[in-house]
């Protein structure tokens, strides 16, 4: 197990890599740079603050340098906010955004694996068809369409809750939903359609045979296996969930990784927009990693 | 009062608005402790019948009559009353042991969870009762087995487990569908020998479904062939068999071959001219699917294979599951061989090119095992038959060659209102046949046979035999003829190869092989085989075998088959026995160290052994209607 | 063999199943005829209104939907006509949708069928570089290139292809692996058909099914994305218009002319659940699972 963990981690490696690659050149062949603004600065001033920043070195060169910088945990000054790092404002928003996901994540995936679970036992029922075509939507519709409507009915027009900002509990609730509606959405019908494959595999109609209780079948004999596709894809989900959402911070002006990256990105911060990739490519190789080693756990023919 | 009485049962189906009338009306009584058979080809409701009484019929079918289990009606009862007749007064073994154990759970965990919560037993309890179980079905070393999982056992090993689960709470009846058919026929021996220990130990009753009357011969005192969702013949075994009263229980009876009987004359093949396939030191090897996980990356699943194939003859090989055949097959084409050569009129096929190679091609075609499965589900039939025609550039276009797909489809038995349908609306019978008339369309001269009746009824089974024979004498044919079923081998071949784990262990010609085996293996197989008879098979004697076949990644050093072997020496252990002539009998060729100096004997068919007064060569009972 | 081939479709009673399987039916047939019904408006809507998507009328801005009126969905805050905006952004969306899954369909079942059909090594290493490039973000790369080399539409084909097509390849692969096994395929092989011949006479007809309803769920999942980037203002701009784009323009001013957001939302998660719907309904009508042989 352990070696089977630490040989995953050296092969993200080259995947890591490839990352920072294709985000460093991506960044640096995009017209334009950093201090473009609409006020054209002096080629001079531009030309120091660009030896400043050793952006007048070849590509390589500062290629090396941020990779060399990363490796000492330095993710580099930020270009539009000269007085913080990079690695200051990611450690400012990710509390924010991570404290929304977990939320978001707790609410979506328990939610949506009880959900599909009552449907699963309640199969064909109409209150299965009614779950069920509930989380279609929930799937289909965007967030940036549930969370202004969300805003419409319960802020603007009964005034329940607050629109925008994280000041209160209160403030919390519509993000969190409108951020968890997918998830819900997906895990529950996920969770269904395995349970209810599980369920009629021949091991199940064995124990049935053996005229085991229907809580024994459900929880101790089917819930395992019908758990491994919700897992392999809370795995990515958790990555994304915690970063942020772009949509959702910004409808919710909300000061975290999402909106951070839509900043950095339109203001052209380059260093600021590596550090999230970085992070969040960092972050789903772990989530990956995390689901393989739980599928030996669920899974006991699963072998590393 | 009868244990259990079945009156009147009823079950039907509902799929996609079409009723299936699957049981009609079966009556049944089981007293205690008694082991009644039910016989029947596919469809004919016999595990329907059982899955109505267990409660356990699927979702759209229903159960209609009554089943009293003692006076008390069990039929259509709510979840919560069959849990107090499951396990605890009926239990039941299906088919496939490798899917009816919980693969997440360990063996311990799933056993003693049905006596934790059917004889609210607290845990330690629980775990010594099913140590005991495993050890009352031979299970070796039962207590360190019990925090294992099921994937670490082999198919028989879970059919233990699978008997030691439905006996925990000592039933009253125990009913077992089909519990060998997935089985090898050495395990199946063990496993039905297993079964009626069982029975006497536990006064338990016994219901053994199978299609198969040899497994039911031996172990049942009554017998019930079921037909259509009928039940058509009742009585005492010895009875059923010796004086079947329908002509359905009779053609059933006959359709199976039996080694017991002499084999059907063969025609003399003339083996002095050159071979026309011959096969030098192949061998196959397969990557395994995952790689470093358990075992090497590859394994080897023939391991330097000779044979050579005359003009005319059919060529038998035999083993179990896993012991190559398969492989051996498609090696034969030149697929999937890794090393070793395959020589085809004496030249090697795979230095054949042009105008040669497509010759060969043409000559050397093949009939598979799954006989829907082999045919492409989007091409119609006239399509599926043409298509070497096509390959071959026999004929342009498709429809060019009409006449002749009628001609091969009649030659199989079929006729031209096929030409526009799609494989899925025929029988399985129907598509071998099908297959066949593909592989004839390109007038071969080899047809190479992968267990091509293996997944057939028995009077489906013997009219494909019967047609194989035919062709064979109006297109003098050379038929490889591969399967697991020792007696079917012995109804077609005229030399006879038996494999063990990728190689061949004895060779020779089929009558010689049957009566005579040289090969401890050889005739351990022929004394696992059930044969049809009550009489017969009560008399015989088989010694249960210990060991399982081992994995063929992890085979011992010495002779492959030493550790199951009753004669084995230390010479077996030292050195891997090599393919060699017989002394004194030129046409045999065995791999054994002690093949010249064992007396192994002729295989016990009973009291009428093999020269006995057999009547009627099965092959010439006519089938019935597909 | 002889047991366990109990007759199919195990459902409730068989009443409940029948309704079970209509109820089935009749949804998929209403987001056939909803769908169709958008798919129609938004091609011909444009013609059938005296309005430009681009005329701007001060005058009538924020104008409310009146149906026996000029603007039947209202206007927005600088007087153009909703309807026009909201079939010509419709336009955009179903056709980013088409474009998109076109391109992702096209590359995956080429990358995935080579990979399966091919197997050993190729497979192995074509199959790395999907797995590498599943641990890429790629919403980030698409917001990138987006913010870095100009919104243009050809870019979000390309992109929003690119993102979409690992899908596609691990689906097809798998399909083929196991086509590969079947024993028709074997049949082909032994009978010596050519390897054009086993792929396209035998394989692709095969896996046609599949891949007709994974770009059914691939077409709403390519619109959620184009809304997405419109809505952050990435995607098309101005005066060409999306749902998407619309949707923000929406939330802009949706507390003094909620109409503004509420016709495009509507329009366009209308058209993602019957997408959705029917790709859901061609999955379990072509699953062998929940049919006879």
């Amino acid at each position: 197990m352990l070696r089977y963990t630490v040989s995953r981690l050296i092969s993200a490696v080259p995947t890591l890599a490839l990352v920072l690659v294709l985000a460093f050149s991506l960044v640096h062949a995009a017209p334009g740079g950093p201090f473009d603004t609409e006020r054209a600065l002096p080629p001079e001033t531009e030309a120091r603050l660009n030896e400043a920043y050793g952006l007048d070195q070849p590509f390589w060169v500062q290629f090396g340098n941020y990779v060399g910088g990363l490796l000492r945990g330095d993710f580099g000054p930020s270009y539009r906010y000269p007085q913080s790092t990079v690695g200051e404002l990611i450690a400012d928003a990710f509390p924010v955004s991570a404290t929304l996901g977990l939320l978001a994540l707790v609410v979506g995936a328990g939610l949506g694996i009880a959900i599909g679970i009552v449907a699963a036992l309640r199969q064909n029922s109409v209150l299965d068809h009614v779950l069920m075509s509930v989380s279609m939507t929930g799937i289909s519709v965007p967030g940036f369409v549930i969370a202004p409507l969300a805003v419409l009915l319960f802020a603007v027009t009964l005034r329940w809750l607050p629109a925008s900002g994280l000041q209160t509990p209160a403030h919390y609730v519509l993000p969190v939903f409108a951020l968890a509606l997918p998830m819900l959405a997906y895990v529950a019908r996920l969770m269904r359609a395995s349970l209810v494959e599980t369920l009629k595999s021949q091991f199940i109609r064995t124990a049935r045979s053996q005229g085991l209780s229907s809580r024994t079948l459900v929880f101790r004999y089917a819930m395992k296996p019908a758990l491994i596709p919700v897992v392999s894809y809370l795995g990515p989900a958790i990555a994304a969930v915690l970063t942020g959402s772009v949509v959702i911070e910004q409808i919710f002006n909300i000061p975290g990784i999402g909106r951070l990256f839509i900043q950095g990105a339109l203001n052209r911060d380059y260093t600021l927009v590596m550090g999230l990739v970085v992070l969040y490519s960092s972050l789903l190789i772990v989530m990956n990693l995390i689901v393989d080693l739980l599928y030996g756990v669920l899974d006991p023919r699963v072998r590393y | 009062m009868s244990l259990l009485r079945v009156d009147d049962l009823n079950v039907r189906f509902e799929t996609d608005g079409a009723e299936v009338h699957a049981v009609r009306n079966l009556n049944l009584r089981l007293e205690p402790q008694e082991a009644v058979g039910i016989v029947g080809e596919s469809g004919s409701g016999k595990s329907q019948a059982m899955a109505a009484i267990m409660g356990l019929l699927s979702e759209n079918g229903r159960a209609t009559g009554s089943v009293l289990l003692d006076g008390e009606e069990i039929l259509n009862l709510d979840e919560k009353a069959l849990r107090g007749v499951r396990g605890r007064r009926l239990s039941i073994v299906f088919q496939d042991p490798m899917t009816s154990l919980n693969p997440y759970l360990t063996i311990g965990q799933q056993l003693s969870r049905v006596l934790i919560e059917q004889r609210s037993m607290d845990e330690a309890m629980a775990r010594n009762e099913v140590v005991r179980m495993l050890d009352a079905v031979k299970l070796p070393a039962a207590r360190r087995r019990l925090s294992s999982y099921p994937h670490e056992y082999s198919g028989g090993m879970r059919q233990r487990v699978m008997i030691a689960a439905a006996l925990l709470c000592r039933p009253d009846i125990l009913i077992a569908d089909e519990p060998t058919t997935a089985l090898d026929v050495t395990v199946q021996a063990s496993i039905l020998q297993l079964l009626g220990e069982l029975r006497e130990s536990f006064r338990t009753a016994l219901i053994l479904i199978s299609h198969d009357l040899g497994v039911v011969a031996g172990v049942c005192d009554r017998l019930v062939v079921m037909d259509q969702g009928r039940v058509i013949e009742e009585g005492p075994t010895e009875t059923v068999f010796a004086n079947p009263q329908t002509g359905c229980t009779q053609a059933l009876i006959e359709a199976v071959p039996r080694l017991d009987r002499p084999a059907p004359k063969r025609r003399d093949v003339d083996r002095s001219g050159e071979p026309l396939l011959q096969a030098d030191k192949l061998m196959v090897r397969y990557p395994l699917p995952r790689p470093g996980w358990r075992g090497p990356r590859r394994f080897t699943a023939v391991r330097g294979v000779d044979l050579d194939l005359y003009p005319g003859e059919t060529l038998g090989v035999v083993g179990e599951s896993g012991c190559g055949k398969s492989s051996l097959a498609r090696a034969l084409l030149d697929i999937g061989r890794d090393s070793g050569e395959v020589q085809y009129l004496g030249r090697p096929l795979s230095g054949l090119r042009g105008e040669a190679l497509r010759r060969a091609r043409r000559d050397l075609t093949f009939v598979f095992q799954d006989p829907l499965g082999s045919l492409d589900p989007r091409m119609t039939i006239e399509q599926t038959v043409e298509e070497p025609a096509i390959v071959h550039g026999l004929v342009g276009e498709r429809g060019a060659c009409r006449s002749r797909v009628i001609e091969m489809l009649e030659r199989v038995g079929l006729d031209a209102s096929m030409l526009n349908r799609y494989p899925h609306e025929f029988s399985g019978g129907q598509c071998q046949r099908i297959g066949i008339a593909r592989a004839l369309m390109t007038q071969p001269r080899v047809l190479i046979c992968d267990e091509a009746v293996s997944a057939l009824d028995v009077t489906v089974q013997a009219g494909i035999l019967s047609l194989l024979d035919g062709l064979q004498r109006e297109l003098s044919l050379a038929i490889v003829f591969i399967a697991h079923d020792l007696a079917v081998v012995r109804e077609v071949s005229d030399r006879v190869v038996v494999m063990y784990l990728g190689r061949v262990v004895e060779e020779g010609p089929v009558h010689a092989l049957y009566t005579a085996p040289r090969h401890p293996y050889t005739r351990a197989l022929l004394q696992a085989a059930p044969i049809p008879d009550p009489v017969i098979e009560r008399r015989r004697d088989r010694p249960a075998t210990q060991f399982e076949i081992p994995a063929p990644w992890n085979l011992p050093p010495g002779c492959p088959y030493r550790q199951r072997c009753a004669h084995a020496t230390d010479t077996c252990a030292a050195s891997l026995p090599e393919l060699h002539v017989l002394d004194g009998d030129a046409a045999r060729r065995v791999a054994c160290h002690h093949a010249e100096t064992l007396a192994l004997g002729a295989p016990d068919y009973g009291d009428l052994g093999p020269s006995g007064v057999g009547t009627g060569a099965p092959l010439t009972v006519s089938s019935p209607p597909e | 063999m002889a047991s366990g081939a109990a007759p199919n479709a195990p459902r409730h009673s068989l009443t409940r199943h029948a309704l079970g399987a209509m109820a089935r039916d009749k949804l998929f047939a209403a987001c056939c005829v909803v769908l169709g019904v958008i798919v129609l408006g938004v091609i011909v809507g444009p013609w059938l209104s005296p309005h430009s998507y681009y005329a701007i009328n001060l005058e009538f801005a924020q104008q409310p939907p009146q149906f026996s009126g000029q603007h039947w969905f209202g206007t927005d805050d600088l007087g153009r006509d909703l309807f026009v905006r909201a079939m010509q952004g419709g336009r955009i969306s179903l056709m980013v949708g088409l474009v998109a899954t076109i391109v992702s369909l096209v590359f995956g079942v080429v990358w995935g069928a080579t990979a399966g059909y091919l197997g050993g090594r190729i497979d192995h290493l074509m199959m790395r570089v999907v797995d590498i490039f599943y641990a890429i973000p790629f919403m980030f790369f698409v917001i990138l290139l987006m913010v870095l080399f100009g919104r243009n539409i050809i870019l979000i084909f390309v992109a929003i292809g690119a993102v979409n097509w690992l899908d596609m390849a691990r689906i097809v692969r798998g399909q083929t692996l196991a086509l590969r096994g079947r024993e028709f395929v074997q049949a082909a092989e032994v009978i010596g058909a050519s390897r054009p011949r086993i792929i396209f006479r035998h394989i692709v007809p095969n896996l046609l099914g599949i891949v007709v309803v994974y770009a059914t769920l691939t077409v709403p999942q390519v619109i959620l994305i184009e809304s997405f980037l419109s809505f952050l203002g990435l995607g098309v701009q101005e005066p060409m218009t999306s749902w998407g784009a619309l949707v923000q323009q929406g939330t802009q001013v949706m507390s003094t002319a909620p109409w503004v957001l509420l016709f495009p939302a509507t329009l366009l998660a209308v058209s993602l659940v019957c997408l959705n719907f029917i790709g859901d309904g061609l999955r379990d009508a072509l699953d062998p699972k929940d049919r006879h042989r």
